[in-house]
């Protein structure tokens, strides 16, 4: 369960993180129960502003999928009703597919890129 | 006293602080084995925990042997004596509450010190939980002695007695401050995400550095209580008298077993044994 954030990437950080921490939630990987990190924490292991982390948080309970217990941290609510992981995945590969296309790679360099990303994860 | 005199005794301090100091941080197998609580860590995390307990050791020297030299310095310029443990006179002048005010300055810095990072635009981390190894009953005991301090320095001060024992509680707020900025350090410090044996080594340095600034905090807040009771003016009942003096004697001693707790070593009867 590890988000990455790109400080250089053109969507803002907050929007990085809510949408990777709805994806956890909705896959199942952070099941309904599970405590969140403290604000504190997570914002010093990103090097994030407490309240871009706190936005975060606030976003997620907006939306139902964690639940904010005062001095009992914020846990992740059930997010099987989220369907957003199979229309991301679509988009992200439409935009390798792109990319790859732009760069005139084979489909195989492309499928290594792939493999290789997800062995650094 | 002549030159030549002064001029011996002065090369032999010199000579002791420096023999100190070399063999004060220098950092043993026996060290590492005692950090890391395993016999025989792999060489790359041994490295880590030795340079962290030298880089420990060395600041939390500076800092004693500092605020020593700011004790005997303020002693000597405006009190005219200098003491070692609670009494008469200033804590600004007792070596035992200014060195261990450097200490916690020095322990502040060792772990607020910090390698510069390669340039990369995406950072991870983890949304496990993690470990929690803060001492809080420590803490929260050290908390309430300081407060307890400053409502009986305030307590003196505003039944005309004097204001000596509120700017000695003062002096323990502002120690117990360096020793919140620290805990602080520690806990905000980026944690290890990708390898399991980073997490390992990162979780053990926090261990032993909650604990020793906890102990370290819990010794300033007793020394400062002792130091704001014993500035209450005499006047009191012989038995009152005998009650203060076990207060400030336990203080004391309480302090003395957490200078050991906290320091940054093991102590004299740990063997590796003990980790099998």
């Amino acid at each position: 369960m590890i988000v990455h954030l790109d400080t250089a990437s053109v969507i803002p950080v907050f929007e990085q993180l809510r949408s990777q921490i709805e994806r956890l939630i909705a896959s199942g990987q952070l099941r309904p129960g599970t405590k969140l990190p403290p604000i504190r924490q997570l914002a010093s292991d990103l090097s994030l502003a407490r309240g871009t982390v706190n936005k975060v948080y606030d976003a997620l309970a907006r939306d139902g999928l964690v639940e904010t217990a005062g001095r009992h941290g914020t846990i992740v609510l059930d997010g099987s009703k989220v369907t957003t992981s199979s229309t991301d995945l679509a988009a992200a590969a439409d935009t390798l597919a792109v990319v790859t296309r732009q760069l005139g790679l084979e489909p195989d360099a492309a499928h290594q890129a792939l493999d290789d990303a997800l062995g650094r994860l | 006293m002549s030159i030549a005199i002064l001029v011996v005794l002065v090369a032999i301090g010199v000579a002791v602080v420096s023999y100190v100091t070399i063999a004060g941080v220098r950092v043993s197998d026996r060290d590492v084995a005692w950090i890391a609580h395993a016999v025989q860590p792999p060489p790359p995390q041994a490295v880590v925990y030795s340079r962290y307990l030298q880089r420990h050791r060395r600041h939390r020297l500076a800092g004693g042997l500092f605020g020593t030299i700011f004790a005997v310095t303020m002693g000597i310029r405006w009190y005219g004596e200098v003491h070692i443990g609670i009494g008469e006179g200033n804590p600004l002048a007792d070596i035992l509450f200014c060195a261990m005010a450097g200490v916690l300055v020095g322990a502040l810095s060792a772990e607020t010190f910090r390698l510069s990072e390669p340039a990369s635009s995406t950072i991870a981390a983890s949304l496990a939980t993690r470990d929690d190894p803060s001492r809080r009953d420590l803490t929260k005991l050290a908390r309430s002695i300081t407060i307890m301090s400053l409502a009986i320095g305030g307590l003196v001060a505003a039944t005309g007695n004097g204001t000596e024992s509120l700017w000695v509680a003062a002096a323990g707020g502002l120690v117990a401050m360096v020793a919140e900025a620290t805990r602080s350090a520690i806990s905000s410090r980026r944690r290890p995400v990708l390898s399991d044996q980073a997490r390992a080594v990162d979780l053990r340095i926090r261990t032993f550095a909650n604990r020793s600034v906890a102990a370290l905090q819990l010794a300033a807040a007793l020394l400062a209580i002792g130091w704001t009771v014993a500035k209450i003016p005499a006047g009191e009942p012989a038995a009152i008298g005998l009650l203060r003096f076990l207060f400030v004697l336990g203080c004391l001693f309480a302090t003395a077993i957490l200078l050991n707790t906290a320091a940054p070593r093991p102590s004299r009867t740990w063997t590796t044994d003990t980790l099998a």
